[in-house]
């Protein structure tokens, strides 16, 4: 499959392009300088192109869900600098939801089987389980280091109890709703389009680690991206967000709890 | 000619050395990724120094940081040593009103808050660049939201803050957002 010129130079049979010394395959079509090998070695794959404009869409939405929250975050530290009232998270609350159902709505084919009653063996369960109890130990361990350690600690309770808000009020505001939203946008939106671009193992990451730093403050990036693996752990092994969130609200409930009762 | 940096480019399949013009290699046969392809993984190479720098960046504001808090913070706490610990602070910091003995806790902790706070950064980054080099794709999108969260989250506690290095900021956001496309390409090449 090659030829040879006068001046001993070797063309490629296939493609004309000239051959360097010792090359057994053209370096321009990938035909073989062999004659005895005929075979056509590399079948091209899907283009690059459509393959980099869907992912790009991908994340545009990805970056979309999460600037949005960013930015709500950004309002709701910038108001509540300004007022002790509970107002602003409610508020803030309310935009998160509907920017976050507007998200799934779009993303409704592969978020709808998440919603749908988890599909888990006792084997599965007993494992939630477990990991659920290594969870709360963890945290527990962790905000209690940071608390000894002298980092003052916020109390997302105070601003809801000096207006008076009930308790059933804030189990909603701080345990249910955050949990169930943020479930739905980090593991249900986020890791679905994440998992289009990447492989499921970096999309747990990613998501992870989003979710981890969308709680602004750094000395919580490490317990909160642990938290981010715990819940996508669940949502993977159990194909569901109910575990999740489930585990979520609870932690959050301990920890209002902790706050208005046992601190 | 496509520049490919110092370490020659070779063949994934069979690790001979190739030109980076080839489209094939020429030892296997395998075909190779388009010149361009370099340029990209130049551009997640730079996304990913912009991260490295980071990490150093963060590691240096923290120590400056730590020494020029507690130099400042030695003053008030020689004022705070003559008052009463169960007395209120006469004056309300950001809305609050401390005790003197609340408020001295409170100026001890601030440096280590300082030098805690941009040493997880510094390794979050630190770490990030390390991955970057195995999962350019993750690590660049991990490192430009956080990034943007600690500028966001510094406008919270500082609104002034946003305006400060402005055109650095810019300049660490648009090499990060380079290198996210960079790596993008490159993964849609080899998917």
């Amino acid at each position: 499959m090659m030829m040879e010129s006068h001046l001993g130079e070797r063309h490629c049979l296939n493609c004309r392009q000239s051959l360097r010394a010792a090359a057994q395959f053209c370096a321009n079509c990938g035909h073989t300088t062999r004659a005895s090998a005929l075979v056509q070695l590399q079948p091209e794959s899907a283009s690059p192109q459509s393959n980099f404009a869907s992912h790009w869409n991908e994340l545009k939405r990805v970056g979309w869900l999460f600037g949005l929250l960013l930015s709500i975050s950004l309002g709701l530290g910038t108001i509540g600098r300004l007022s002790s009232s509970p107002w602003p998270s409610t508020i803030a609350s309310g935009f998160e939801v509907v920017i976050v159902l507007w998200f799934a709505g779009n993303r409704f084919k592969e978020v709808s089987p998440l919603l749908g009653i988890p599909r888990v063996d006792m084997r599965t369960v007993f494992e939630l389980a477990i990991l659920s109890l290594v969870f709360v130990v963890l945290m527990t361990g962790y905000f209690a280091l940071i608390e000894r350690a002298g980092v003052p600690m916020i109390h997302v309770s105070a601003e809801y109890r000096k207006s008076g808000w009930n308790v059933g009020l804030m189990l909603v505001f701080i345990s249910i709703l955050p949990a169930v939203i943020e479930e739905l946008a980090f593991r249900g939106v986020i890791q679905s389009s994440l998992e289009h671009i990447v492989s499921g193992r970096d999309a747990w990451l990613i998501q992870a680690a989003l979710f981890s730093v969308l709680h602004l403050l750094p000395i919580v990036f490490p317990s909160h991206f642990i938290m981010g693996l715990c819940f996508g752990y669940m949502r993977l092994r159990s194909k569901s967000l109910y575990p999740g969130m489930l585990l979520h609200g609870s932690w959050n409930a301990l920890a209002l709890f902790d706050e208005l009762y046992w601190s | 000619m496509v520049e490919t940096g110092k370490e020659p480019v070779k063949c994934t399949s069979c690790k001979a050395i190739v030109n980076p013009n080839d489209l094939y290699c020429e030892a296997c046969g395998k075909s190779l990724p388009p010149p361009e392809t370099y340029l990209k993984h130049k551009h997640v190479k730079q996304a990913t120094g912009a991260i490295t720098s980071l990490a150093v960046l963060f590691f240096i504001f923290g120590m400056v940081m730590f020494f020029a808090t507690k130099s400042q913070n030695a003053v008030l706490l020689v004022k705070l040593n003559g008052m009463d610990p169960a007395a209120n602070f006469p004056a309300v910091i950001n809305g609050v009103t401390y005790t003197v003995a609340a408020l001295r806790e409170r100026i001890l902790f601030e440096p280590w808050g300082a030098l805690l706070v941009n040493m997880i950064l510094a390794a979050i980054m630190g770490g990030l660049a390390f991955w970057g080099k195995r999962a350019p794709l993750p690590a660049v999108l991990v490192a430009t939201a956080t990034y943007l969260v600690v500028i966001v989250g510094n406008a919270i506690l500082e609104p002034a803050t946003i305006g400060q290095g402005i055109y650095v900021k810019i300049i660490i956001i648009a090499f990060l957002v380079r290198g996210i496309k960079a790596a993008l390409a490159l993964h849609a090449e080899n998917a």
